[in-house]
């Protein structure tokens, strides 16, 4: 399957490469493609969310954070710099998945990628994304048409969480989030994290990653 | 003919909503044109119109629950 590695990215920028590689797959699904990336700060709503959750909406004005409306499930959600974001274009029958088997494979390589460095996150009921108690550290918000996934999952590495005051991140009061570099009180290589969150998303797939010429 | 348009199985999925009702009774549609998105799981997903026809009847609101089987429009063709 094809990795391609779009760097630091521009959210819109970023879901156009997602619509025409979805496009591409929903054709012909020997195309599928793992698109990585981190964005420039953005809140994405999803089709749950509300504009109203962005609580504190002149800080956010200031830090010049980007307000996009998406097509993916879930609500509010911060991407940004330090955060590793992965989205597999992917045709779930193909992989013998529906979509609450493919959420719980995005979760076990989160889960897993997160465990190599000594962090215990887990599942919560009810709560799809990836916890450490109950503060989230790994999200997730999808979009299936023509049985073709997009959109994916985010990862707190290094992000900066002073970003999500300004939220009621994913809609939900009372919890919070969390990063890894806040877990472990050290700044991670993004590489590397990178490279082992690829590596279980593929092994979870079944399938051989390779990097995109284009 | 009447083509009945179901929501699959989407797997142990919590609670399933409708969020979007894109098309109203009338509308001409063609096959694989988006009718109406449901969400599960974090997961927005799009049902499409199996064949080309029209519009008969949409048979669900948007924030209605809905189960796998639930019958969510009719089209009739020819």
């Amino acid at each position: 399957m094809r990795v391609i590695d779009l760097g630091l990215s521009r959210y819109v920028e970023a879901l156009e490469v997602q619509r025409r590689v979805h496009e591409e797959v929903a054709q012909d699904p020997s195309r599928e493609a793992i698109i990585v990336t981190e964005h420039y700060p953005v809140y994405t709503i999803g089709k749950s969310g509300s504009v109203k959750n962005i609580v504190n909406l002149e800080a956010a004005m200031r830090e010049g954070i980007e307000i996009v409306e998406i097509d993916r499930g879930g609500d509010i959600f911060y991407h940004g710099p330090g955060q590793l974001v992965v989205y597999p274009i992917i045709a779930l029958k193909q992989h013998g998945l529906d979509v609450w088997g493919y959420v719980r494979l995005l979760e076990e390589a989160m889960i897993k990628t997160i465990g190599e460095f000594g962090i215990r996150a887990g599942r919560l009921e009810g709560y799809p994304g990836v916890w450490v108690g109950r503060k989230k550290i790994g999200a997730i918000g999808l979009r299936v048409r023509s049985g073709v996934a997009m959109h994916g999952l985010a990862l707190n590495v290094n992000t900066n969480l002073r970003h999500f005051d300004y939220i009621v991140a994913c809609g939900l009061h009372g919890m919070g989030v969390t990063s890894m570099e806040r877990e472990l009180g050290y700044r991670l290589d993004m590489e590397e994290v990178k490279r082992i969150l690829l590596r279980y998303i593929a092994s979870l797939l079944g399938v051989k990653l390779v990097e995109a010429e284009d | 003919m009447m083509l009945e348009v179901k929501l699959p199985y989407l797997g142990e999925t919590g609670e399933i909503r409708v969020v979007s009702v894109l098309k109203t009774p009338g509308d001409i549609v063609e096959a694989g044109e988006p009718l109406i998105e449901v969400e599960a799981e974090k997961t927005v997903y799009v049902i499409e119109a199996p064949r080309r026809g029209v519009i008969e009847k949409i048979l669900v609101s948007e924030g209605q629950k809905v189960q796998p089987g639930d019958i969510l429009a009719m089209i009739k063709q020819g």
